[in-house]
C-alpha cells in the first residue's frame, strides 16, 4: 500500500458578508493507494477532509473541492471577517493525529530512500510548515487572484 | 454508525458538506451525488477519514460498517 506524504499550498478567495477574504494553506495530506487500487487522500492540517478517487489525480482534486466546499460553508454563516478568520484558523489546525503519525513514517521512508517516486518532487519539511494566512482582500484588485501550488513529498 | 459509536456527536447538514462535531473535533463527509442529503452514498475514505478523525473506537464502527474492515 503506497502512501505519499503530501504538502500542499492551496491559495483562495472567499466572499464573505460585506467581505473578501484571501486564504493561503500551507497543508499536509497522506496520499494512500488503497488495496483495491482506489487512492485516498487523507488530511492531516486540517484533519477534517478527505478525497477519494479511482486515480491519484482523482483523489486529491476530490480532496481540493472538499477544502473549497469547508471554506464556503465556513464564509456562509460568519458575520464579519474577524469571525470568518477565526473559524478558518479552528478549521485548519483541526489535526487528524492518526494520519499524521502515519503520515510522518511516510516521510521518513522517503528520505532513507533516497528520493521520491518519479511522478512527484520532494521538499523538506521543515521548509514547509503548516500554517494558515487570512487577509481581508477587499481593496487589492487583481493580485489578489493567486493559483495554488503543485504539491510536493515531504522528506524528514 | 454516529448514534451508537459517537453518542452526543452533533451532526449539520450545510450547503456543501455535512459536518460533524464529537469531543471537540470535526469531520466532514461529502454530500451525495446531486446534492442529495439524505441516504447519501458515501465512499468508504470519507467515512475511514472521520473515524480517525473523531478518534472513534474501530470495533464499534466495523460493527456497523463491516466493509471497513
Amino acid at each position: 500500500m503506497a502512501k505519499y506524504p503530501l504538502l500542499f499550498t492551496y491559495r483562495d478567495l472567499v466572499a464573505g458578508k460585506d467581505f473578501l477574504a484571501g486564504i493561503t494553506t500551507n497543508g499536509r495530506g497522506l496520499l494512500v493507494e488503497e488495496a483495491d487500487g482506489t487512492w485516498t487522500m487523507y488530511g492531516v492540517y486540517p484533519g477534517a477532509i478527505a478525497g477519494v478517487g479511482e486515480s491519484r489525480e482523482a483523489a486529491t482534486a476530490q480532496f481540493r473541492d472538499m477544502y473549497r466546499a469547508a471554506l464556503y460553508d465556513i464564509a456562509e454563516t460568519a458575520t464579519s471577517f474577524h469571525e470568518l478568520a477565526a473559524e478558518v484558523k479552528s478549521f485548519f489546525h483541526d489535526k487528524n493525529e492518526i494520519n499524521e503519525a502515519e503520515w510522518d513514517q511516510a516521510a521518513e521512508r522517503i528520505s532513507s530512500e533516497g528520493q521520491g517516486d518519479g511522478w512527484l518532487r520532494t521538499q523538506k519539511a521543515k521548509k514547509h510548515p503548516p500554517k494558515v494566512k487570512v487577509e481581508e482582500v477587499s481593496d487589492r484588485g487583481a493580485e489578489a487572484n493567486q493559483l495554488d501550488e503543485e504539491p510536493v513529498a515531504a522528506v524528514a | 454508525m454516529l448514534r451508537k459509536c459517537a453518542p452526543g456527536h452533533e451532526l449539520v447538514e450545510k450547503t456543501h458538506l455535512h459536518w460533524i462535531w464529537f469531543e471537540g473535533k470535526r469531520a466532514t463527509l461529502p454530500q451525495g451525488k446531486h446534492g442529495r442529503k439524505n441516504n447519501a452514498e458515501i465512499e468508504i475514505g470519507h467515512i475511514r477519514n472521520m473515524v480517525r478523525q473523531l478518534g472513534l473506537d474501530e470495533d464499534c464502527v466495523k460493527k456497523h460498517l463491516p466493509q471497513l474492515s
